[in-house]
């Protein structure tokens, strides 16, 4: 780096730590102006992104010199993180620049993989597309941006007519979704992160912030470092970096978060102290059918639902959670106290869950029975780990029964809404839902012969090879199966190219255009700064092509009504632009067509969003976005809270304008508690429980390649307590063997570490493409969400070896 | 070389006294920046990622600090800071028929 560079990072880095240590004591975090004061010049540039990692949405501003991205700083304009980032964001510049980036189309002939062009690369998938369109399944992202998951669902459902597509957020927030629709009618949290600054109790369920949302946690803790009183209550089965800054630990049995909620509304109903206004006035209550249990259930009284909850008593909630009564009727106090604000956290523990939905409902049944709902600082929000599992999953609806804008594939008058937005002859859509995860690649892992009727998955940006649960039955017996063709799109080898019959080079990131959503509603875009490396190419890109190749081999579905390709672009002057060569891709900016286009489709669930432009000028919006008198565009903070959200009818203090009940009433759930499918006995003695670690994300593909990260934290490991390790004659480090029915994983053995599991109870991170711990756990999944839950299933371990270096 | 804007932040404004700001600016990779009661603004200058979190550790040993917020990050081209170390975690690639030739062609 020459010294001219290097002084100029060297002022741009005390800039930014200058003006974040300006913003001194009396504010949580920094608040700055906007004005950009990192110090630029003709060598280095700097523009606006959203973090490539977590579902927080920090912003970032990218340095940029010689086509390179040179440097990172947290984006002081951007309200999310007002500057701040953790240790994986201040280094998300570096995922751009591993040595082993895939730069060139690679195709697996006789077990070797060939370098091929893209134009035989999109040949062949569209060849096999062509043979058996119904056979095709496209597997997808929270990764994905908003265009990229829009072009891959109009491919599939509009122009194939095939609902085979699922994202990976299937196995990460299926479960939030389900129990919004349930108890809302309609998805995603109603408060935003502005509840963390007024809450005076933060609930973490099954919830590790402090490592997963760290610069979310931290909206928290600064409030404390400044003699706020803020009460966190972690309520978990194992301690975490959470649990180091909760005022109470609450450690539960597995399942036991479903037992605690029915013990605090027992509570609130058995002393008469729950918020009978706003229960009366905005709330019915709704219990499971007896016979085919839906998600919208059935309507109970009030009466009913007493007498149902009537059993779960501080002490038999006691015995089935592990949290003493005490503890659960000091919950139950804390809800009935309408002076605090409560806000309630959680992300995979509640929706990793055989019974997801249900404890979503319930803890939204909490806030609402209690009346701790849609105050600032009065929220139940669920988060998520993806930066777009929101923006591209749940809004477009790139889930195997959905359509863009809270649109089922069932509903009649919803595909036909569909086919007029892109212009598509009548019952182009299928009605039937595709596969869900789990599903989809039972199918393609099963013989044809047996039955397995899905020969062809797309994957793209994401790695089931390492996070789809029981791997042995879920990925790795496509082994052998000769007809079975996995088409993967990456930007490293990663667990899932190791099975992939054709390797497509991605773009990533800031590499090409983009949007993402985050977990508060917010809506953000960026712009491409540099190259991607070698051939790599945008994933939208691809899906265009494909689409294209497909048009040109006469598919029908990808004509629209008109006769026009379903993509087709035009410039000013009404001439087709070739943007499926890719030549031509960036001639225009294809993101704004689909975005624009996808817009329409945002008013229905009243997720409205505002045009393109707007998004670029802005660090994200929440919708509902809504275009004022003076032309400006207001966005959401609070939804259905009358003196936020404009969609409230005037006058309401609150109104749940989707409810399932018709009748602007939220549903507060009762549902019995039921134990996990799997639980430790004799042969197989303790709980396994699965998640991430600071320095990595997800399944480390990005982050394994970033030095100082890799560094801290080299490898998996399995946490144990000390007294089971004792038990066991296993000292630190020494390597054990896990096992499960389904599998098997070695690992070194960390006990007392980080986070300290309760007896009986093993943790292990699933970052580590060497250790492969989802060859144990368990593909049960929820009955609605259809997500597996990789907290809890029965395994033993086994001392290995010796101590290791 | 790593280049990092760093906030250091004490546990009251009192422990960030003359003698806190005397030892951060004793090392040579540290310079140190504007001060605002308990943090002050430091800028991270180090020859090596390894020095890098090295110089972390002992700030973060330092008495009276109890956090240290990260303002910005220079990427640097010359020791690949982004590189995965091969053969340590970038296995797949190794194991993988053939696909290992395939990669690092950037």
């Amino acid at each position: 780096m020459d010294l001219k560079r290097r002084s100029l990072l060297k002022s741009a880095a005390m800039a930014a730590a200058g003006s974040l240590a300006l913003s001194g004591k009396n504010t949580a975090l920094p608040i700055l102006a906007a004005e950009n004061d990192l110090p630029g010049g003709d060598d280095l540039t700097w523009n606006k992104a959203p973090c490539r990692f977590c579902g927080t949405g920090c912003h970032v501003q990218v340095g940029v010199a010689d086509g390179r991205v040179m440097a990172i700083a947290g984006d002081k304009a951007a309200d999310v993180n007002k500057g701040l980032l953790c240790v994986k964001g201040y280094h998300v510049g570096g995922i751009l620049y591993g040595q082993d980036r895939l730069t060139k189309p690679l195709l697996r002939k006789d077990g070797k993989l060939h370098e091929i062009s893209w134009d035989q690369a999109i040949d062949t998938i569209a060849q096999r597309i062509m043979q058996a369109p119904e056979r095709f399944a496209f597997y997808g992202s929270g990764q994905w941006t908003i265009p990229e998951g829009y072009a891959a669902q109009k491919f599939m459902k509009g122009g194939l007519g095939n609902n085979h597509i699922d994202p990976n957020a299937r196995l990460c927030m299926a479960s939030a979704v389900t129990g919004f629709l349930a108890t809302y009618g309609v998805d995603e949290p109603a408060g935003c992160y502005a509840d963390l600054d007024r809450c005076d109790v933060l609930i973490t369920w099954g919830n590790n912030p402090a490592e997963m949302h760290p610069v979310l946690f931290s909206r928290v803790t600064d409030r404390r470092s400044r003699g706020e009183q803020v009460k966190i209550i972690d309520i978990g089965t194992r301690r975490t970096r959470t649990t180091d800054a909760a005022s109470e630990y609450l450690e539960m049995k597995p399942h036991g978060d479903v037992a605690i909620s029915l013990g605090i509304m027992h509570l609130l109903i058995a002393n008469e102290n729950y918020d009978k206004n706003f229960v009366k006035q905005h709330c019915n209550f709704r219990g499971a059918e007896a016979d085919t249990p839906t998600l919208q259930g059935e309507a109970i009284t009030e009466d009913e639902f007493r007498t149902r909850i009537a059993k779960y008593t501080p002490e038999h909630v006691e015995q089935l959670s592990g949290v003493p009564a005490d503890k659960i009727r000091m919950l139950g106090d804390l809800f009935a106290n309408r002076d605090i604000r409560i806000t309630s956290l959680w992300c995979m523990g509640m929706n990793q869950h055989t019974m997801g939905t249900a404890i979503n409902s319930l803890v939204h049944g909490v806030h609402l029975l209690s009346g701790h709902f849609g105050r600032p600082g009065d929220a139940p929000t669920s988060l998520t780990g993806q930066p777009s599992a929101c923006g591209t999953v749940r809004e477009v609806g790139t889930l195997a029964h959905a359509l863009p804008g809270g649109r089922v594939v069932a509903n009649a008058e919803h595909r036909q809404q569909s086919e007029a937005f892109w212009n598509l002859k009548p019952d182009s859509i299928n009605p039937a839902p595709g596969y869900h995860t789990v599903k989809m690649f039972e199918q393609f892992t099963k013989a044809t012969a047996a039955g397995g009727d899905i020969d062809t998955i797309f994957v793209q940006v994401t790695n089931p090879g390492q996070t789809l649960p029981n791997l042995n039955l879920l990925f790795e017996s496509k082994k052998g199966l000769e007809d079975k063709f996995l088409i993967v799109s990456d930007v490293y080898p990663t667990a899932t190219t190791e099975l992939a019959d054709l390797i497509l080079p991605a773009a990533m990131w800031v590499e090409k255009n983009g949007m993402f959503g985050n977990s508060e509603r917010r809506t953000q875009q960026w712009f491409k700064m540099v190259d991607p490396p070698g051939e790599a190419r945008d994933d939208c890109w691809m899906t265009i092509a494909i689409a294209h190749r497909l048009f040109e081999l006469g598919h029908a579905g990808m004509k629209d009504r008109d006769g026009q390709f379903i993509f087709a672009v035009k410039d000013d002057q009404g001439a087709e632009i070739p943007i499926w060569d890719f030549e031509h891709y960036y001639d225009t900016n294809v993101d704004k067509h689909l975005f624009e286009e996808y817009r329409q489709f945002t008013t229905m669930k009243h997720k409205n969003l505002a045009p393109y432009d707007v998004y670029v000028e802005a660090r994200g919006l929440r919708w509902p976005v809504v275009e004022q008198q003076d032309g400006s565009w207001r966005e959401t903070k609070f939804r259905f809270s009358g003196f936020d959200d404009p969609f409230v009818t005037q006058g309401q203090e609150f109104e749940f304008y989707h409810s399932t009940s018709g009748d602007g009433r939220a549903q507060i759930w009762f549902h019995e508690y039921a134990p996990p499918p799997e639980v430790p006995d004799d042969e197989f003695p303790f709980w396994l429980c699965t998640g991430r670690v600071l320095e990595h994300w997800h399944t480390g593909t990005m982050t394994r390649r970033l030095a100082p990260l890799n560094r801290a934290m080299p490898t998996a490991y399995v946490e144990m307590h000390a007294d089971d390790a004792l038990e066991l004659n296993i000292r630190q480090g020494e390597l054990v063997t896990i096992e499960s029915r389904r599998g098997t994983a070695e690992l070194p053995v960390w006990i007392d570490g980080r986070g300290r599991p309760a007896r009986g109870s093993v943790f292990v991170p699933f970052f580590d493409e060497t250790k492969l711990i989802n060859n144990c756990t368990l593909e049960a999944h929820d009955p609605f969400s259809k997500q597996p839950d990789y907290k809890k299933c029965a395994v033993r371990i086994t001392k290995l070896a010796k101590v290791t270096s | 070389m790593p280049i990092s804007g760093l906030v250091v932040v004490f546990e009251t404004s009192e422990t960030l006294d003359d003698l806190a700001i005397e030892r951060l600016a004793s090392h040579p990779a540290i310079e140190v920046g504007q001060r605002q009661l308990d943090r002050v603004a430091v800028v991270v200058d180090s020859v090596s990622n390894e020095q890098d979190i090295e110089i972390w550790e002992w700030m973060r040993r330092l008495p009276g600090v109890s956090d240290i917020k990260i303002a910005f990050v220079g990427f640097d081209d010359d020791n690949k800071q982004g590189d995965v170390e091969r053969g340590d975690t970038n296995q797949n690639a190794a194991k993988q028929d053939g696909l290992g030739e395939h990669c690092g062609t950037i």
